[in-house]
């Protein structure tokens, strides 16, 4: 990432660019951001007012008591502290839950944003980026973002904490105010220093972070095959070298901050024994009270605040608008082609025909199919039949437009694919696949994952797929399947599948080696219930079976038709002769 | 295909109490205990600088009520205090630096110790649904302690320190005093102790529901093809936006608590002064000057900041203190097999495997094997097959040593598998698992696994040997292709190409190889057939057969059934034998040849 780059032009520009941010989140809370200021700014207020009433109870409550005097009026001073004492509180949680709401409002508007681009991006795009920074993106992304707004609401009333403090000092004293005016300085720029001396191993920590993570995860993932190769030292030495980067970065961290760190938290002490020093010299000009000291020694322990909180808000910063760009590259990613928004053609009840002429299909520059034709007659069967690479899986992500074609032709039930509304296509064509997801739901909503399918049509599927194993799950068809319920075998995996793309009632099924776990027996009567229903059917079969059942086969290979016909006709072409044969090998093996 | 590994969970079922995971952890990692020491000097100094301010304005203030203003004095106290406040700041910066230096290196032993003990757990604790546990104990569980060693754990001994010094200098100026400011938060007590367990659940719930927005959004994201071919996108939508909409009402809910559980504290400091003021002022002043009156006051003001920051680094430490528990359960767990360190080593060449009285549980009285004895001459090539749950895996992970018998002996070459050591088993004995994981590196690095200083000329050759060449010249980039997460990239037949080439290049003396169950187009199957052939000719060969035509070849066919080996001998003998065998054959002859 660019944000790596922290010469000191970049890192101005990159505050600037965070600050334009958070102006843009509060833009889009005003009410809630005015909400938690107001509780700042009343913070301040009331803390600084409760300093000035505690130099009021010293001097007319403490010092008169302790000279013996015991006519004392105590009501009226208390009365005024304890609703100064109240407000305090009020304005604190007005300040903290301001700021909370804000946070979350952002948080949930920018993971919004990335779960609408999660849905429509192509395809492509969320097979070549690594889940984990998908993941990272809709949650510690969002997250870090927001960072920077926690303390924002604070950071504004600081400024008031300043002001109101300035005010208190000079109307005891401006040498006080003079005090303080040479420390706040002082003490912003230590802030100021801390922050750049450990940016770097901050830096490095978070990277480090990142790396023994990814090591954790790769390395535990392939534990059988560590263990098998013997190589848990390899693995070890690995982490630790990741590991101690790591430690180094938090050493480093800990040891260049002492300095500045150290100078923060004691600043405000020396400002108050310069502030004691100062005004005993004021008392003694009879300038000054006992209570006005208090007072003053009270508001310079405020002081510190704004500094802190300041901190805070800069240091969250940088990492937030960081965050904030990598998803707003994320926003950048545009609709999916394939999802053809402006087209409107709807398909026809019944079996549909494919037409496919001529076409190619380019993947990163790698002709997967170049010119392919062939058709299919409604209500027909046909087996695609070539080697792997051969363009098989290829032919049905054009036909299910999942994939886009460079050039040629496809149409089903005689519509152009492409211009086929969205729903049309999807109602129409259902896809089955060889290792199919299976989502962490129901069996039921698995069946039916648009919750449009009838309770009928549910369960001919079911049977037509020879799933009736459902009914003997722990809770029937609404048994939860995946980590939390139960795990279906391979062979089970696929017949939920096969169920799933016929309760749609398809025009149009392709089914992608879709029943290769299912016991040969079981195939053969599914495969024979398919061929009673009223519609068409491609599949991609390496079992010879499978293939005889089709009324027609598709030679296919290095992705052009090389032969179609009937199994019998193909036989006469030597190379399918030797690739059926390989099959009937493979599947006496199998 | 694989033996029903039940994970073994209920060693560690009892709760451990915070004091007792504290303890049982500085004893874990004794670096801590030197930590723990420098934030107790922190501790101290921090506290005595802060004490500081209230002594210096009393003493100050004391020099007006002698009759002369002693200018000296004040001087004194002056850079007297000065020099405290800068004695304060490098003795805690100093030991700041050393607390953490001490935790850092504290942190990254733990880390190791539980990377090292996840790889020497058993393959029952290896499933697909507790890795994310495993990889959580080495990554996060830690990364929070590191967070809470440097701030919560800090703030607690820092800010108990202070409490308790404010408190002692509190009470040496008037019992009654500091009792009524004692009394004054002793009443927001209960309040606070009812919010902090609400606000704990609130954050424990705000916790899983981010968790549902990452499960929500991984399913989206993994079944993206799914979901576009069934069109079923907005239904995708609206559970991710239902998730992150419940994440958010979560999030409130914990910012109501983390609002006014501050705002309290901060009230009950206004009632703690009113409180000292009516006592003063009915009962007072107790002896006390105005001077130690003031300093009094200002005692009072410290009282407050330990408080609430004690509120607020509750939940930190509540899951720092959950996660470390894990990782110290982690490392008790006992290692699958333990090294010998007797120096035996096996010979060169094919081995012969002798199994005597072998049985295993992974739990205790349901055995997975029991009483298998076999010898299996040097050289021989053969099969195991058995139904799901017969043991025929156990017993070939026994072979390995991925873990050791419950009762009985495995020896290979008349050497003790548990006394050779672990190097020259590792280079003896090989298993080529099903499971195609690759690291995400180039095909050639994947390879050189099987022999670190392996030439790129003996790969090649090895890969010659294999009939591999023809495969590696299709690959886009040849051997320096690259393989993806997990070997994502290649197919699932290409993995195990990658894995076989891998096991010759080891050129062990006995290869155990578990058959792949998933479907592998021809061509593959043809090349892996080859290879596997060609792989069996110079050593022991033990196959865990899913295909009964991998039997029909072998020369010594092993049955397994419900834990025991039932029949042995070449596939004539046992078709002839009309046992268990025999049964299978036929019942899998009728599906595939009819």
């Amino acid at each position: 990432m660019s944000s790596d780059v922290q010469s000191p032009t970049a890192q101005v520009s990159l505050v600037r660019r965070g600050l334009r941010h958070v102006a843009g989140y509060v833009r889009d809370e005003p009410w809630i951001t005015a909400l938690a200021t107001t509780g700042a700014v009343g913070f301040a207020a009331m803390a600084v007012l409760a300093t000035v009433v505690l130099g009021r109870i010293i001097d007319d409550v403490v010092t008169p008591l302790a000279d013996g005097n015991k006519d004392i009026d105590t009501q009226t001073v208390l009365i005024v502290f304890g609703v100064v004492a109240f407000m305090r509180a009020a304005a604190v949680v007005l300040r903290r839950f301001g700021a909370g709401l804000l946070q979350g409002r952002i948080k949930r508007s920018l993971q919004m944003g990335v779960a609408d681009r999660f849905v429509t991006a192509p395809l492509e795009y969320l097979r070549s980026t690594p889940t984990g920074r998908l993941l990272a993106h809709i949650d510690a992304d969002a997250q870090a973002s927001t960072e920077p707004l926690a303390p924002l609401p604070f950071s504004i009333g600081a400024v008031a904490v300043l002001v109101f403090s300035l005010i208190s000092l000079l109307s005891i004293d401006r040498w006080l105010a003079i005090v303080a005016l040479v420390l706040i300085p002082l003490m912003f720029f230590a802030q100021r220093m801390y922050t750049i001396v450990i940016e770097e191993p901050a830096l490095t920590l978070r990277r480090a972070l990142a790396e023994v993570s990814t090591i954790a995860h790769e390395s535990f993932d392939g534990a059988i095959v560590v263990k098998t190769l013997g190589r848990e030292a390899a693995e070890v030495e690995r982490m630790r070298v990741a590991s101690a980067d790591l430690t180094q970065a938090h050493v480093r961290m800990g040891t260049r901050g002492a300095l500045f760190r150290e100078a923060l938290e004691s600043l405000p002490t020396f400002g108050v024994i310069a502030l004691v020093a100062v005004g005993a010299f004021r008392i003694d000009a009879g300038a000054m009270t006992a209570g006005q000291l208090v007072q003053g020694v009270a508001v310079f322990a405020l002081l510190a605040l704004p500094v802190r909180v300041a901190g805070y808000f800069f240091s969250s910063l940088l990492p937030g608008t960081v965050a904030r760009e990598r998803l707003d590259a994320v926003y950048l990613v545009a609709d999916d082609v394939l999802l053809a928004h402006d087209a409107t053609e709807v398909l026809q009840e019944g079996p549909l025909a494919i037409e496919i002429d001529d076409v190619v299909v380019n993947a990163e520059d790698v002709a997967i199919l170049q010119g392919v034709s062939f058709r299919v007659a409604p209500g027909e069967t046909v087996a695609l039949v070539g080697s792997t690479g051969s363009g098989k899986s290829t032919i049905f992500r054009v036909l299910a437009r999942l994939i886009e074609t460079t050039s040629g032709t496809a149409r089903i039930g005689g519509l152009l694919v492409d211009s086929i509304a969205e729903e049309s296509l999807r109602s129409r064509v259902a896809l089955a696949h060889q290792e199919p997801f299976l989502f962490a739901e129901t069996v039921q909503q698995n069946l039916d994952l648009a919750n449009t399918a009838a309770e009928s049509a549910v369960d001919g599927a079911l049977t037509t797929a020879a799933a009736g194993f459902v009914d003997d799950l722990p809770q029937g068809i609404e048994t939860l399947m995946g980590e939390r319920g139960v795990t279906l075998s391979g062979g089970q995996r696929q017949r939920v599948a096969l169920a799933r793309a016929l309760a749609r009632r398809p025009g149009l099924l392709l089914l992608d080696d879709a029943t290769s776990a299912v016991d040969p027996v079981v195939e053969q009567s599914i495969l024979d219930q398919l061929r009673q229903l009223d519609t068409t059917v491609v599949v991609v079969a390496h079992r010879l079976s499978t293939i005889r059942l089709a009324d027609r086969v598709v030679y296919l290979d290095a992705g052009r038709v090389v032969a179609q016909g009937t199994h019998e006709d193909l036989l006469n072409v030597t190379s399918y002769e030797a690739l059926v044969r390989a099959y009937e090998l493979a599947e006496e093996g199998a | 295909m694989t033996a029903p590994l039940k994970p073994v969970v209920q060693i560690h079922g009892e709760e451990m109490a915070a004091f007792k995971t504290l303890r049982r952890g500085l004893a874990r990692t004794p670096s801590l205990r030197m930590g723990l020491g420098w934030s107790l000097v922190l501790a101290a100094v921090s506290t005595a600088g802060r004490l500081a301010i209230p002594f210096l304005t009393q003493a100050v203030l004391a020099l007006f009520e002698d009759d002369t203003f002693d200018r000296t004095r004040l001087w004194g106290y002056i850079i007297g205090s000065a020099f405290l406040v800068l004695f304060v700041a490098v003795a805690s910066g100093w030991a700041r630096v050393r607390m953490v230096r001490s935790a850092a290196g504290a942190l990254q032993d733990l880390r190791l110790q539980g990377f090292t003990r996840v790889h020497q757990l058993s393959l029952a604790d290896h499933n697909e649904e507790r890795r994310g546990q495993l990889v959580s104990r080495v990554t996060s569980d830690i990364d929070t302690l590191a967070r809470f060693l440097e701030w919560g754990a800090l703030a607690w001994i820092v800010d108990a320190m202070l409490l308790l010094g404010v408190l002692i200098t509190m009470f040496v100026y008037s019992w009654q005093l500091a009792l009524v400011s004692i009394g004054a938060y002793l009443l927001a007590l209960p309040l606070l102790a009812f919010l902090q367990k609400r606000q704990a659940k609130a954050y424990d719930l705000h916790r899983t529901r981010v968790g549902d927005v990452l499960g929500q959004t991984s399913e989206t994201v993994a079944g993206a093809e799914t979901i576009r071919s069934y069109g079923s996108g907005a239904q995708a939508h609206q559970q991710m936006q239902s998730a992150i909409g419940a994440e958010y009402n979560a999030k409130v809910a914990t910012v109501r608590f983390f609002s006014v559980l501050f705002a309290i504290t901060d009230l009950f400091s206004g009632v703690a002064v009113i409180g000292v003021t009516i006592t003063l002022v009915t009962w007072g002043p107790f002896g006390l000057s105005g001077s130690e009156l003031v300093a009094f006051y200002l005692l009072l003001a410290l009282l407050q900041q330990p408080i609430a920051e004690m509120t607020e680094v509750f939940d930190q430490t509540q899951i720092a203190l959950a996660g470390w528990k894990k990782i110290l359960q982690l490392l008790d767990r006992e290692p699958a097999v333990q090294e010998s360190t007797s120096g035996k080593v096996l010979p060169t060449g094919p081995l012969e495997i002798v199994a005597d009285g072998v049985g295993f549980e992974y739990l205790a009285g349901t055995p997975v094997l029991q009483d298998v004895s076999v010898v299996i001459p040097a050289g021989t090539d053969v099969a195991i097959v058995g139904e799901t749950g017969s043991g025929k895996t156990t017993f070939a992970r026994l072979l390995v040593r991925l873990a050791d018998p419950t009762s009985g002996e495995i020896r290979l070459s008349n050497v003790a598998l548990q006394d050779c050591t672990s190097d020259s088993r590792r280079s003896a004995v090989r298993m080529v698992p099903q499971d195609g994981f690759l690291f995400d590196t180039s095909v050639i690095q994947n390879i050189r696994y099987g022999r670190d200083d392996a030439s790129d000329d003996e790969i090649n050759e090895v890969l010659a040997r294999l009939g591999l060449d023809r495969w590696v010249d299709r690959l886009p980039d040849g051997l320096a292709t690259q393989v993806g997460e997990r070997g994502e990239r290649l197919s699932v037949g290409e993995r195990q190409l990658v894995a076989l080439a891998r096991a010759a290049l080891a050129d062990p003396g006995l290869l155990v190889l578990d058959e792949a169950t998933s479907s592998v187009d021809p061509e593959t199957e043809q090349m892996l057939a080859t290879a596997i052939q060609e792989l069996a000719s110079e050593r022991t060969t033990v196959a865990i057969a899913h295909r009964l035509s991998t039997a029909e070849r072998a020369d010594l066919i092993l049955v397994f059934a419900a834990g025991r080996l039932v029949e042995t001998g070449s596939h004539d003998q046992l078709v002839t034998a009309d046992g268990n065998y025999a049964q299978l054959h036929r019942s899998w002859e009728r599906t595939v040849r009819s």
